[in-house]
């Protein structure tokens, strides 16, 4: 009896371990493969997105003007600069209100942290347009005043009159010919931004709202410091505060 | 008359035979049960590892694409960087250009007002728009000259409020006012 169990289970045997030997090889070698498969589906998938990306913004950065965007870039630069020079601030508001008549008898400033730069200013901790303030003591007459306050309206870098105080000191008979005044003005700069485009961001565009913008600021007057006094030898920058 | 027959089923086969025979008939099952798994499994193995094969080529291919779009890309560094410099500094100026107060008008308005015979004292000019000035006039005519023109302003609705905190004689004779004007 026991024999021909054995024997009946040997009729058996192969065709169940070739059974039981793939079902093993479905669950161990089979399964993880097929798995294998569905991931580089998915990596192709992610591939062919990517090249859809990179293909745009290939194009779309061949049709940019390098010129153009340099121009751009320098007028930009010149609205706002990238570091808080308060020696350039100082030298523009000089330049101007000579310029128009305006004589600056004593200035106040306080320009913190001028080393800042884009990479070591945290963006949380930055206004949006940061800005430095500086407060002018003038001598001038009302119209000269006048063509000031409008010149700091149309000249780069961008920078506002946020306060003027104007009180005539000397008066003759009715006429006030140079009178004292305090003036705050406010200038801008912006950092460079951290990030100046990776591969994984789509390019960013100028809107025709930007290039309407780009073209008021191209009629603006650039205003650069005076490099150096006449008949001097200047060695290193010009003295801000000889005014 | 009908005649009803019996059905006898008679196996002369002997048991033993019989069960050797059910046994050959399951074997022969379970043997081709076992090749049709073995013929499945290995074909569909053969499938994954074309399909495994062949994405694999796709992927290098693609692979090599995106890096060569990368160093197109990476060859026009310049021009991104600079444009995203531009379209940063363009909406920094979006925020300031907006907000500046326009001194152009009010300063043509305070021109308008410094009449022959007013003497300007004190003026204020704040970034929101409101002036206020002090100073004094030689007589009556100028004063009414300095009301007339504030009225031409007035009548442009420029200032939401216009009104004089003090208007005095002096014993010199001078009159002496104060006047705030508000957007």
């Amino acid at each position: 009896m026991k024999k021909n169990i054995l024997e009946n289970l040997q009729l058996f045997l192969l065709p169940a371990l070739a059974i039981f030997t793939v079902l093993i090889l479905f669950f161990v070698f089979f399964i993880p493969r097929l798995r294998q498969v569905f991931e580089q589906r998915g990596k192709i998938l992610k591939q062919d997105e990517e090249i859809r990306r990179l293909t745009q913004k290939y194009s779309e950065l061949s049709t940019l003007s390098e010129a153009e965007l340099w121009e751009n870039s320098d007028l930009l630069s010149n609205a706002l600069p990238s570091q808080k020079d308060f020696y350039q601030l100082l030298s523009v508001i000089r330049k101007i209100c000579l310029e128009n008549g305006v004589n600056i008898e004593a200035f106040e400033l306080a320009p913190g942290v001028i080393s800042a730069t884009a990479s070591s200013i945290p963006a949380e901790k930055t206004e949006k347009v940061p800005n430095m303030t500086v407060k002018v003591v003038f001598s001038s007459s009302f119209e000269n005043l006048k063509n000031v306050l409008l010149k700091f309206e149309e000249i780069l870098p961008l920078m506002e009159v946020v306060s003027v105080k104007y009180e005539p000191s000397l008066r003759d008979s009715g006429s006030f010919i140079y009178s004292r005044g305090e003036m705050t003005i406010k200038s801008y700069f912006l950092p460079l931004p951290l990030k100046m485009g990776t591969f994984d961001q789509p390019l960013v565009k100028i809107t025709a709202a930007d290039q309407k913008l780009i073209e008021k600021l191209k009629t603006f007057q650039r205003v650069t410091p005076e490099a150096s006094f006449e008949g001097e030898t200047v060695v290193g920058r010009e003295n801000p505060f000889s005014f | 008359m009908k005649v009803k027959i019996k059905k006898l089923s008679i196996n002369l086969i002997a048991q033993a035979a019989q069960d050797r025979i059910l046994l050959l008939k399951i074997k022969k099952i379970l043997w081709r049960a076992a090749i049709a798994c073995v013929c499945i499994f290995v074909s569909l193995l053969l499938l994954i590892i074309l399909a495994l094969f062949l994405f694999d080529r796709q992927i290098k291919l693609k692979q090599e694409k995106i890096s060569l779009l990368k160093k197109q890309i990476n060859s026009f560094e310049k021009v991104e960087s600079l444009l995203v410099s531009v379209v940063d500094k363009v909406k920094g100026a979006e925020v300031v250009l907006p907000g500046r107060p326009g001194y152009g008008e009010s300063v043509s308005n305070l021109a308008s007002l410094l009449v022959p015979g007013f003497n300007l004292g004190e003026l204020e000019v704040s970034v929101e728009g409101k002036i206020k000035m002090s100073g004094n006039f030689n007589d009556v005519q100028s004063l009414t000259n300095f009301n007339a023109r504030l009225e031409e302003i007035k009548s442009k609705k420029l200032y939401s409020k216009v009104f004089y905190p003090s208007v005095n004689r002096a014993l010199s004779g001078k009159y002496n006012i104060e006047l705030n004007l508000e957007r």
